[in-house]
């Protein structure tokens, strides 16, 4: 189950305890598994993912500042961004595979303490995405959960490149802008 | 030039930042971020990642995650201990592994004194809860894999777009002209360009199929505002059939007036400055090329 703790994880990481690694993978691990599904095609790039993206944490856990973000969207920010890396070294980096919308379904709603989402900034953020005009919210779902490029998502929804870019660049900047107040609210915790 | 960045290149620096964080960005792009951070002083910052990680969270909205496989979470483990040391901080900056991370200009602000508030853990998880409950009930956000559609809607084909832009007032078109036709080919076709809408097609025919993964197209538009040496990425592309193609141009800075159009052949993601060695379009507007 996904708690809250008083004292984050990553610092403890960061500062060398090791005994924190094995509480960090039972908090984090189905999360970064979930991610790195999302974001490769085989079993096989996911597993391998999974072993970056730790080992990424474990460098980076010291830098890791509850002042800016909860520990858990700092872990996804990590994750995400060696997923970037990843595919783009394999020369897929739009590589969001074809079954992400289906693997971000939510499933049923009966336990939500037991959910990895249990934090005020996706709730703030889900709370934007649905109070943005639909046209602006419909261009980052599509790049964000879907990976289409900014010409695909053009395509795909009739609009104009340009339009494309200032719908997701607003959006973006209204969630970004959002999520400040909520992170000091927090207190710095996870 | 002015350190003082003009709303345009600032909206530019956030592209940048968000592609950076949704999809990663090209060498290219990369040292176009570079520039305009050090060009306006711009100090770290990962929000733009921090806002998309939290939108990753949202997905997972009263989603239990997949379990991580056993022998996985072990070799994890098993890693874990030539990792996990008490370095100095400093030295993490060293390894790379945190070193892009860019803050434009107009998101600085006077540092605020944080709110710090101690809330019961369990009066917060429920909190928490229950707006994302409701949230996820209201928005149906992941309702279905074709919910972004607008049932009813008819999507214009790229063909549809290049004609709606051809007939609005202000669009300018003008033909390719061949200019080094080292690859036997003559590809056909024009660009057209509207001014105000800042918005632009090219349509080729027969400009020959690349291997993206050798070279790239490139085009560049040379704007009247800027000098010649300089001309705006217009954006990278491939060919990948015979045969007429329209690919979108995606001016990565706002252009005050187009004076010419050119298509270089780059290494894979393009470049930021061409050195123009093969040029094998250019498409230069004269005056009155209405279409």
């Amino acid at each position: 189950m996904m708690t809250e703790l008083s004292e984050s994880l990553l610092q403890r990481i960061g500062s060398g305890d090791k005994s924190a690694v094995s509480d960090c993978l039972d908090r984090y691990g189905g999360l970064v598994w979930s991610l790195a599904r999302r974001f490769t095609s085989s079993q096989a790039d996911a597993e391998d993912a999974v072993q970056e993206i730790f080992i990424s944490l474990w460098k980076s856990a010291q830098r890791f500042d509850p002042a800016k973000a909860s520990e858990v969207t700092f872990v996804a920010m990590v994750a995400r961004r060696r997923l970037i890396d990843l595919n783009r070294k394999r020369q897929s980096a739009a590589a969001v595979s074809s079954q992400s919308l289906d693997s971000v379904e939510p499933a049923a709603l009966n336990d939500p303490t037991d959910s990895v989402s249990i934090n005020d900034e996706a709730a703030q953020a889900l709370q934007v995405l649905n109070e943005l005009p639909d046209e602006q919210a419909q261009a980052i779902k599509l790049s964000v959960y879907s990976g289409l490029t900014h010409n695909q998502i053009a395509e795909r929804m009739g609009l104009p490149l340009g339009t494309i870019k200032t719908h997701i660049r607003r959006g973006l900047v209204k969630v970004r802008d959002r999520l400040k107040p909520v992170i000091a609210d927090q207190g710095g915790q996870v | 030039m002015s350190m003082h960045p003009s709303s345009s290149e600032l909206e530019y620096l956030d592209d940048l930042l968000i592609e950076q964080a949704v999809h990663g960005l090209s060498d290219a792009e990369r040292v176009e971020l570079d520039q305009l951070s050090r060009r306006f002083k711009v100090t770290d910052d990962d929000r733009f990642e921090s806002a998309i990680a939290a939108l990753d969270l949202a997905a997972y909205c009263g989603q239990r995650p997949d379990e991580m496989p056993a022998d996985l979470r072990q070799r994890v483990l098993e890693d874990a201990p030539h990792y996990v040391t008490a370095e100095d901080p400093a030295s993490a900056l060293d390894s790379g592994e945190i070193d892009r991370v860019v803050l434009p200009m107009s998101t600085l602000q006077p540092p605020k004194p944080a709110v710090w508030t101690s809330r019961e853990k369990w009066f917060g998880l429920a909190a928490a809860a229950s707006l994302l409950i409701a949230l996820a009930s209201l928005l149906g956000l992941f309702g279905s894999p074709g919910g972004y559609e607008q049932p009813g809607r008819t999507i214009p084909s790229l063909a549809q777009q290049y004609q709606d832009l051809v007939d609005s007032e202000g669009t300018v078109a003008v033909a390719w002209a061949v200019n080094d036709n080292s690859g036997g080919s003559q590809p056909a076709g024009n660009v057209v360009w509207n001014n105000d809408r800042q918005e632009g097609f090219m349509r080729l025919d027969g400009l020959a199929v690349n291997d993206p993964t050798v070279e790239q197209y490139q085009l560049w538009i040379f704007d009247s505002a800027r000098s010649d040496e300089l001309p705006v990425d217009g954006g990278v592309f491939d060919v990948t059939s015979e045969g007429e193609i329209i690919i979108p141009v995606d001016a990565r800075l706002p252009i005050t007036e187009a004076t010419r159009f050119a298509i270089t052949i780059e290494q894979p993601g393009g470049v930021v400055k061409s050195e123009r060695e093969r040029l094998p379009l250019l498409a230069v507007i004269e005056e009155a090329a209405a279409p």
